[in-house]
């Protein structure tokens, strides 16, 4: 395996590297891909659009790899990763102009503040949104299936499982509810523990 | 949570925004408070954390297999993991397994790639490792070439005893024999359902319940009453619960959870188990107790706290059905070794699907030195009972030395009839060919012993009953005629002549009543569909008792050419076994032909 073949040694998102030593392509695709779910869902916070955030996504990716040499040694890949996506969300709505998006300048700013303060406790809470998901019933999960893994438009899935509009859009809002407040359950145990 | 607001203003913005159905006006509001509200705001960022979140994951098809790969992938992001811990892999290191190392190493990109989500073939990716560059790409493809292999679809559980059920509208009905997969969730309005896991522990739930087997060694109880029994081989079978879960030390223990998923209780029957309680998921360790034989526990979530607290509470045997009722109406259970299908090659030949239980050795065709030996299963000219059947032919033409070959599987004492207690056998032999087959220690042998791992086991060579035909020192008993083999407890070796001849082209049915306990059999013999002719009672070869001899859970069946062959003619044995059955003995049965 290639891909093994390369380093054997630890390496965490504070990827450390001696002084000198080029990065190579394996050390990058491993730190991106650990941060990617994480980073999409910080764009998305920014830019709370699914098309929009996987292109600024995109973006970010490309900008991240070109400026990897300048990562510094002992900081935190996924800090970095942000703080870079961070302007990409920027420059893209520069680039939008009058097209209308949900939230303001000063309102990103804020969330993007505030999101490095929760950086942990979104940790914990990916963590535990595995554990909810799981205790889903079947039929809830086939909906979320359908509408993220699939992205189906609700309208669409109405018309494939025959129930009114209303009410898959109802399931959904029951559905995210639902695993919100079971995060906020696991979590709470977590503190109290 | 301080961060969740008291009021539900910014939760319905927030889930309006998730729906695409955020009006001008409240876009407005939402940025107002976003810019001054921090709970308002901490509550938008986790709230669309978790939507943005579910997109990545629904697109993994993770959360909708429960797999242990979504399992993995979190641990992998949750623990500060390092991609690189995982060694190479070594030269012949399975598919399987670099499989695994893949999906650790690219995290949720294999997750992806091992599900054919859309999502990575969107261009950003792509664009992604065509600016890496060659070197990556190679790399890319060599790790999609692994992580692309489909999973193959392995059953976890099977269906092995169904009673008057009723199934939700969402979960197919369900017969006995039936495969489940990792992730499958079946919800029972009533009746009772027996599984057997592939770890060889079995659970019988009783509806209304909800239960989901999530691997070969774990299942999840939503609601409902359930009675799992658990071999020693299958230690740590967990059954989990929402707010507990069970871990098997090789016992028999029950569990319940009420309809709204809490409120639950252990009761232990036998053995030992572990009770966890608190999180799973997160970095620390769940609390873990111990509960034994005879004890029970029951898990509540205490006033709005979310830490469960756990009590000793009555221990009730009555609460739950531990073995399915027999009906008179259905066929009596029964455990059936049979041969259709499969080649016996493997190592393990998973019948009846559930590795572990089927036959242990293979049977397939194959020469040594001076002898040719074929097995094979075959439909055409069908015994007694019609079917798939083992047929085996062995020669030799010429030159000395001795050929012998078993063949055997272990049964499950806890499966469909109780080991523990009488039962009887039953199979039917045609003898194809014999030809000459006289030198001593020429054998054709029937038994409950284990021949392949007497060696570094307790066992002493020990079959309970013990059928043969084959030439014997001091002409005790006539040469080809059918014989029992037993002892007299001291270890000595006592001989049944039955006086019945084997002939070729002659099919012989055997019904071999056992009684472990007791340390005697009584055997019968058909010939050619005829009356039968009983024998015995006769002891177990054993000298040890049944406990010590683990119940003989075995089948065995091995056939010996010894001696040697001038050239004259060729030595021949081919014989034809069919299914195997073993049934609950009826009462008084020992009296019976």
């Amino acid at each position: 395996m290639l891909w093994v073949s390369s380093q054997h040694r630890p390496m965490n998102q504070s990827e450390t590297r001696p002084p000198g030593q080029p990065l190579n392509h394996g050390i990058f695709l491993r730190l991106f891909t650990a941060s990617q779910p994480y980073l999409f869902a910080y764009i998305y916070t920014l830019l709370p659009d699914w098309n929009d955030a996987e292109e600024v996504l995109q973006e970010t990716s490309l900008t991240l790899w070109e400026s990897f040499e300048k990562f510094e040694q002992g900081t935190n890949f996924r800090a970095w990763a942000c703080k870079i996506a961070f302007y990409q969300v920027l420059s893209f709505r520069k680039r939008r102009g009058r097209t209308p998006v949900p939230i303001g300048r000063e309102a990103i700013e804020a969330v993007a503040n505030e999101t490095v303060e929760l950086a942990q406790s979104l940790d914990d809470q990916l963590r535990a949104l595995s554990a909810c998901v799981k205790r889903l019933k079947p039929r809830d999960r086939t909906l979320l299936d359908r509408f993220y893994g699939l992205g189906l438009p609700v309208k669409t899935i109405a018309e494939q499982l025959g129930r009114p509009v209303g009410t898959i859009t109802k399931a959904l809002t029951r559905i995210r509810q639902m695993l919100f407040a079971c995060i906020e359950r696991t979590l709470a145990m977590e503190e109290q523990g | 949570m301080s961060d969740v607001p008291n009021h539900n203003e910014i939760a319905e913005l927030v889930e309006s925004l998730c729906q695409g159905e955020l009006t001008a006006e409240q876009a407005a509001r939402l940025e107002t408070l976003l810019c001054t509200d921090k709970s308002a705001r901490r509550y938008y960022i986790r709230y669309l954390h978790m939507h943005a979140s579910l997109r990545l994951f629904s697109g993994c098809g993770a959360e909708s297999q429960e797999s242990a790969r979504l399992r993995e992938f979190m641990q992998y992001q949750g623990s500060g993991v390092d991609p690189d811990a995982q060694e190479s892999r070594p030269s012949g290191a399975s598919l399987e397994e670099s499989k695994t190392v893949g999906a650790q190493a690219l995290g949720f990109l294999s997750e992806c790639f091992q599900q054919g989500a859309s999502f990575l073939s969107k261009p950003m990716i792509l664009s992604l490792f065509l600016a890496i560059g060659l070197p990556g790409i190679l790399f890319l493809i060599l790790v999609l070439h692994v992580a692309r292999q489909p999973a193959p679809a392995v059953p976890v559980a099977q269906v092995t005893e169904t009673h008057e059920c009723v199934w939700d509208a969402d979960t197919m009905p369900l017969s006995t024999g039936a495969d489940l997969f990792a992730g499958t969730q079946l919800q029972l309005t009533q009746g009772l359902v027996e599984l057997a896991f592939a770890n060889g522990a079995k659970v019988l739930f009783q509806g209304p319940a909800t239960f989901d087997t999530l691997n070969s060694d774990a299942g999840f109880l939503h609601a409902g009453n359930l009675v799992a029994r658990v071999p020693k081989e299958a230690r740590g079978f967990t059954v989990r619960m929402p707010d507990a879960a069970v871990v098997d030390l090789g016992t028999e223990f029950g569990v319940s959870v009420d309809e709204h998923g809490r409120n639950e209780e252990v009761h232990v029957f036998r053995g030992e188990v572990v009770l966890e309680t608190g999180p799973s998921a997160g970095g620390r360790e769940p609390s873990r107790r111990h509960l034994r034989a005879g004890s029970a526990a029951s898990i509540r979530l205490a006033g709005g706290s979310h830490e469960p607290i756990v009590r000793k509470i009555a221990f009730r045997a009555d609460r739950y059905v531990r073995r399915l009722p027999r009906s008179t109406s259905s066929p009596q259970p029964a455990i059936v070794a049979d041969f259709s299908g499969g080649e016996g090659k493997s190592a393990v030949d998973q019948y009846p699907g559930i590795p572990g239980l089927g036959w242990a050795t293979g049977w397939a065709s194959h020469k040594i030195r001076g002898f040719a030996c074929r097995a094979t299963i075959e439909r055409d000219d069908p015994l007694l009972n019609g079917g798939d059947y083992l047929r085996v032919l062995i020669e030799r033409k010429s030159g000395t030395g001795l050929f012998d070959q078993t063949i055997e599987r272990k049964l499950d004492l806890d499966g469909p009839v109780d080991l523990r207690q009488p039962y009887v056998v039953s199979f039917s032999v045609r003898i194809d060919s014999l030809s000459r087959f006289d030198d001593l220690g020429d054998l054709l042998n029937f038994h409950n012993s284990i021949m392949s791992r007497i060696k570094g086991s307790q066992l002493r060579l020990a079959s309970g009953w013990h059928i043969r035909m084959g030439t014997y020192k001091g002409q005790s008993v006539k040469p080809r005629n059918w014989a029992f083999i037993s002892s007299d407890g001291k270890r000595e070796t006592k001989r049944v002549d039955s006086g019945i001849p084997v002939r070729e082209g002659e099919i012989y049915s055997f019904r071999v009543f056992v009684d472990p306990t007791a340390r005697r059999w009584v055997p019968s013999i058909a010939v050619g569909g005829g009356e039968w002719k009983r024998f015995g009672p006769i002891g177990m070869r054993s000298a040890d008792t049944a406990e010590q001899c683990h119940y003989w859970p075995y089948l065995c069946l091995t056939w010996y050419m010894a001696g040697g062959n001038k050239g004259e003619e060729i030595e021949r044995l081919g014989f034809s076994v069919d299914s195997i059955r073993i049934t609950a003995a009826p009462e008084g049965h020992e009296n019976k032909n």
